[in-house]
């Protein structure tokens, strides 16, 4: 909203400067408030003139030479408008400015006669598209005065943005009477002076209303004999410092008036709606209007719209039609003041995409009660300018009138809820000041005025009281008396432990999109009846929500990869999406990912790349610090390395599920993703893996009986996996092992082809007793016959 | 040679031998030469039963004293070769003590997530407890239930991602208001940290996805400086004790009386520049008194009970406390970035 600051003073008079009205504007609730820089340099150069001289062009007929006083001296301007006269103040452009059509004002000569300066129209002087005639000034001002001063252009233009709630604020005089009040100032509200000399409304027009809830208040009146033509000079600079663009004379009056009340007037030409008869009504299905922007829209039985007999002349409350509006031939105007449902007209003029001010207006709810007031402000404002007659009488259909609002507001509650004291002498005084009717009592009953229609109860009465009273005198207190202490759930504990843990072994943070395409889906292999599609995406990149944080990962490494980095490690915690029975489900799911060279170059250590088992001892690194146990098979993921990834199950007391996978991307998909290097990722559902936590065990005795310590190496077939040899040594050794510890893998020459060899160190011990030697032998010896049997392993060695 | 001679000539020679020795076993060799089972003055040591007696004490004495002294010489030549020996090691040892050290690796937190834990931490320090709630959100708790009117912009297709019948991607954490009240009665003081959805084209302050912090206290009498006490706290804490702040009238559906927090700009200190756009200002929060028609709507009596609610963008704290001008390098996931901070 832009508040031109002179034209503001209309209706409150300030002794303080805009930058000082910003602040307190700020603290009655308005944001962004800021004072505009000036917008007028380009009429630098513009001075006003009076002619003093005119006499024809030597050699051309449709040529006057004149003579213009511009207060310093006497120019000569050579002009071509056809109301150029005698006596009369226009805008001169002097040599060296540029003119609203584009031309830069020099000296010339002009069939013989050399032209000084230019007399400008309001085109030329940047005003507005009047381009067949001279600007016309006020003849009262002193000639040679700048022409930003004798049209007010250098006043100041507050601009700040108006919350939703507050549509009596989008009218000078809303923020005046905001500002009156805080001030403690008079606000004046300019009265009509209307002549009703024309015939009685009810001979020139008719209105009906056929629905009632999307208007209900629609009232108007009638000016004949009207001059449709541009507006004063002073009317169209008060526009454009409102940033509105002058049209003519009526259009730019019902404007001013939008603009002082915030209430949208419309026009219409009287004699181009049938029979002068208003139906205001229901769109019907497939009907069309062509509105004044040219555009034809097709209407929908949820518009509601003002028709005559014929059909549609206006999208009510949002933008009028070519047919029905004023022009130069218009004699008879008919203004609509109504009042339309704020949810209607913001649904249609969405639905059309209109951004008109009527609309926007009107979509933030005008004061019902105002119509007649804008009606006669706004028949006023022309018959001042035209000497048009006005229809004697207004037509104001309002079925059902609103009342204005009571609500008891308890002064004691109302400081209680603001944390003051205010006297309720002083209440009741912040209350009347903004226009509210207060009945002292135990509570004060307050009349709400119809424009207010934000504030509903008591909490929106102690809002408007602690605004006068000034929400900077409020006390910082802090009332934390009762519960005493706060938690954090386990979950957000466990999870940043997770995190720490991993930030600490040198992982970054990732965050990544929580949406993806289908696309990455299909990539990925992520299909699934349980993927969560977005009815209203932007794009259909982002239209599923992510049941996988792999492509994000995996992105993420690959980014990086591209920036040159070596050591790229990530990890994210995050919340893939599904659908689940008739809602939907939301898991934390922990993704890692690694790629380039764990150890970077440096003097004491040589670089190596990642691997696999890197990856791994992260995964189990982390449900180890847990508590939670977990066991690894190899896998099948399609888009993982065949012989390089990994299922992880959770282990539970009773039973054990998958949790997720690990592994390498295979090839083709580091490939396509555009990546030179072998990437890991791993993921895991971390809400089981949480669930599976355990709290720290109780203590064991360190005072133990010995351990028996021995080692264990078997030659086995390549193909038989570590975790089948090791789960028949622990089958074999029974509760007597400790622990088993691979301390060596080795394939090679030393052993026949095809096979490799396993190394261990495994401790024996028992809680009850020393164990003998040959009672290791005889374990020992059953370990090795299974290993054997079941393998075709062969020892190697052992100590 | 009687015994008396013999002794002063093996005293002699021990001296000379042990002043001689080079080594720790050049020194043992010489003990055992000596004082050994068989050495030399173990040897005249027996022969003392041939002395006559009277002459055996003064003998004995020689002797004893001989054996003393060869002993202690012994072992101080011994702790001279050892020192030397240890002073010519630490001089081969010697290291470059200026070599770099081998370093761990060290990862670095997403900064609105580590903004997020700090923030959390400063509110469980004041009572309040963390909770967190659905992304995928009803329609009636993440708006009806808040007092967004039925056409109120932000339900729009334009403005919030749908997800199927009645359910939205939450436009912010407030719905989780509705959950704790419901399954709670008063006293209520939470926060809840956590992803936000918005149909929003991301620019430079702008993005689909972002992080929230919504807090809610509810009690039989809390205040708006209850709320002013309690958030200028949190700022001070945010951003120091020397920021300015101010609390300013705005308008949300599910606060009446509505106020936006501001803090003196963190650039210019209030001069105004390009960061405040001029005002000297900056917007962290916006917060209010729960709205009466919220507490119907979870079966809070709003004549018995009172209480405050506010929300502040992650996002918005992490960019303004580190300096950052554009929210997009939030997400980069580039490690150039995240080394940073
Ligand atoms: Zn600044």
């Amino acid at each position: 909203m832009r508040v031109p600051f002179g034209w503001l003073q209309d209706f409150v008079k300030l002794d303080v400067p805009p930058e000082e009205v910003c602040d307190y504007l700020v603290m009655l609730g308005f944001s962004d408030v800021r004072v505009l820089p000036g917008e007028w340099d380009c009429l630098e150069n513009f001075i006003t003139g009076r002619v003093i001289k005119v006499e024809p062009h030597p050699s051309d007929a449709n040529l006057k030479v004149v003579e213009v006083n511009v207060g310093y001296a006497s120019l000569v301007s050579v002009c071509g408008a056809p109301n150029v006269n005698l006596g009369e103040m226009y805008p001169v452009a002097m040599p060296g400015s540029k003119l609203g059509s584009g031309r830069v004002v020099e000296t010339a000569k002009i069939g013989g006669v050399e032209s000084q300066c230019i007399l400008c129209s309001g085109w030329e002087a940047w005003l507005d598209d009047e381009k067949d005639e001279l600007l016309k000034l006020d003849s009262h001002i002193a000639p040679g005065t700048k022409l930003i001063e004798s049209l007010r252009l250098n006043e100041s233009i507050i601009e700040m943005d108006v919350t939703p709630n507050r549509g009596d604020c989008l009218g000078l005089i809303g923020i005046a009477r905001e500002l009156a009040a805080v001030f403690g100032k008079e606000l004046i509200i300019p009265e009509p002076a209307v002549n009703e000399d024309g015939p009685r409304i009810g001979e020139l027009a008719s209105v009906e209303i056929e629905d009632t809830e999307g208007c209900p208040r629609y009232g108007a009146i009638v000016l004949g004999d009207v001059t449709v033509r541009g507006a004063p000079a002073e009317i169209r600079a008060r526009l454009r410092q409102a940033g509105l663009r002058p049209i003519n004379n009526v259009v730019d009056a019902a404007n001013i008036v939008l603009f002082e009340t915030g209430h949208p007037l419309h026009t219409f030409d009287l004699d181009r709606i049938k029979d002068g008869r208003i139906i205001v009504r229901r769109a019907k299905k497939g009907e069309t209007i062509t509105a004044i922007d040219d555009v034809e829209y097709r209407l929908v039985p949820d518009d509601v719209v003002i028709a005559d007999p014929d059909g549609v002349v206006a999208i009510a409350g949002v933008i009028g039609s070519r047919n029905s509006e004023v022009g130069p031939a218009t004699r008879r105007v008919l203004i609509e003041g109504a009042f339309f449902d704020h949810a209607f007209i913001w649904r249609t003029a969405k639905r059309l995409g209109i951004a008109s001010e009527a609309a926007y207006r009107f979509s933030r709810v005008v004061d019902v009660g105002a119509v007649l007031y804008v009606l006669a402000r706004t028949a006023s404002l022309i018959q001042l300018d035209t000497k048009c007659n006005v229809s004697s009488g207004m037509i104001d259909v309002y079925p059902n009138p609103v009342l204005p609002r009571h609500i008891l507001a308890n002064p004691k509650r109302v400081n209680r809820l603001l944390g003051t004291s205010i006297p309720e002498q002083e209440i009741l005084d912040y209350l009347e000041r903004l226009g509210f009717m207060v009945s002292p009592g135990k509570d004060l009953e307050v009349v709400v005025p119809t424009r207010r229609t934000d504030v509903e109860g008591e909490a929106d009465i102690a809002e408007e009281v602690g605004r006068l009273y000034g929400y900077d005198r409020i006390d910082l207190t802090s009332n934390h008396s009762r519960d005493s202490y706060g938690k954090y759930p386990d979950e957000t504990v466990i999870s940043r432990r997770v995190r720490d843990m991993l930030i600490g072994i040198g992982l970054n943070e990732a965050v990544t999109d929580a949406t993806m395409g289908p696309d990455r889906i299909e990539f990925f292999g992520l299909e699934s009846p349980e993927l969560v599609e977005i009815r209203n995406a932007v794009g259909v990149q982002n239209s599923i929500t992510r049941p996988s944080l792999l492509p994000g990962m995996a992105e993420v490494l690959v980014k990086n990869e591209r920036l040159g980095q070596e050591d790229v490690g990530f990890f994210e915690l995050g919340r893939t999406y599904s659908k689940k029975g008739e809602g939907f489900e939301e898991v934390a799911r922990l993704a890692v990912g690694i790629s380039g060279t764990s150890q970077p170059r440096a003097w004491h250590a040589k670089p190596r790349p990642f691997d696999f088992y890197d990856l791994k001892g992260i995964i189990e690194g982390v449900c180890e610090a847990l508590g939670a146990d977990i066991v690894f098979e190899p896998g099948s993921h399609e888009k993982f390395h065949a012989g390089r990834q990994a299922v992880v199950n959770l282990v539970k007391a009773d039973n054990s599920s998958v949790i997720g996978y690990l592994g390498e991307l295979a090839p083709d998909v580091c490939e396509v993703l555009g990546s030179k290097r072998r990437l890991y990722i791993a993921e895991i559902d971390f809400k089981q893996v949480r669930e599976a936590v355990r709290g720290a065990g109780r203590y064991r005795s360190l005072d133990r009986y010995p351990a028996v310590k021995r080692d264990l190496a078997v030659t086995i077939p390549k193909k038989i996996l570590e975790s089948q040899v090791r789960s028949v040594i622990l089958s074999n050794g029974g509760s007597l092992v400790e622990s088993v510890k691979l301390f060596d893998v080795y394939e090679g020459e030393q052993i026949p082809s095809g096979t490799k060899s396993l190394a261990y160190a495994i401790v024996f011990r028992s809680s009850e007793r020393t164990l003998t030697e040959a009672e290791i032998d005889s374990l020992q010896k059953d370990m090795e016959k299974a290993l054997e049997s079941d393998f075709g392993g062969k020892l190697r060695m052992k100590s | 040679m009687d015994l008396h001679d013999e002794a002063k000539a093996a005293q002699d020679a021990a001296r000379g031998e042990i002043q001689s020795c080079s080594s720790l076993e050049d020194v043992d060799a010489v003990r055992i030469k000596y004082l050994g089972r068989k050495g030399e003055i173990t040897f005249l040591l027996r022969k003392l039963g041939k002395v006559p007696p009277e002459q055996r004490k003064e003998v004995g004495g020689l002797l004893n004293e001989i054996k003393v002294e060869i002993g202690s010489l012994i072992e101080s030549r011994k702790q001279d070769l050892k020192q030397q020996k240890y002073a010519s090691g630490a001089s081969a040892e010697a290291l470059d003590v200026t070599l770099p050290g081998r370093t761990f690796k060290r990862g670095r937190f997403n900064p609105t997530l580590k903004m997020m834990d700090d923030l959390v931490q400063i509110f469980v320090g004041m009572g309040f407890s963390s909770v967190e709630g659905p992304e995928i959100e009803t329609e009636y708790n993440n708006f009806d239930a808040l007092n967004f009117p039925p056409w109120h912009p932000s339900r729009d297709d334009h403005d919030s991602f749908y997800v199927g019948d009645g359910y939205v991607l939450r436009t912010h954490t407030s719905p989780a208001q509705i959950r704790v009240m419901k399954s709670q009665p008063p006293p209520v003081r939470v926060v809840v940290p956590g992803r936000c959805h918005r149909r929003d084209t991301p620019d430079a302050s702008h993005l689909m996805s972002f992080y929230q912090i919504e807090g809610l206290y509810v009690d039989f009498d809390v205040s708006m400086a209850d709320l002013k006490g309690t958030l200028a706290a949190i700022a001070h804490e945010i951003f120091g004790e020397q920021t300015r702040i101010r609390f300013r009238p705005h308008y949300f559906p599910f606060t009446e009386p509505s106020t936006e927090l501001d803090i003196s700009c963190l650039v210019c200190e209030g001069k105004g520049c390009r960061l405040c756009k001029h005002s000297g200002w900056l917007e962290v929060l916006g917060c209010g008194m729960v709205h009466p028609n919220v507490f119907e709507h979870v079966g809070y009596d709003p004549r018995k009970v009172t209480g405050f609610a506010f929300g502040m963008g992650v996002e918005r704290i992490a960019t303004l406390k580190l300096g950052i001008g554009d929210i997009r390098l939030l997400y980069e996931n580039d490690i150039r970035l995240l080394s940073q901070f």
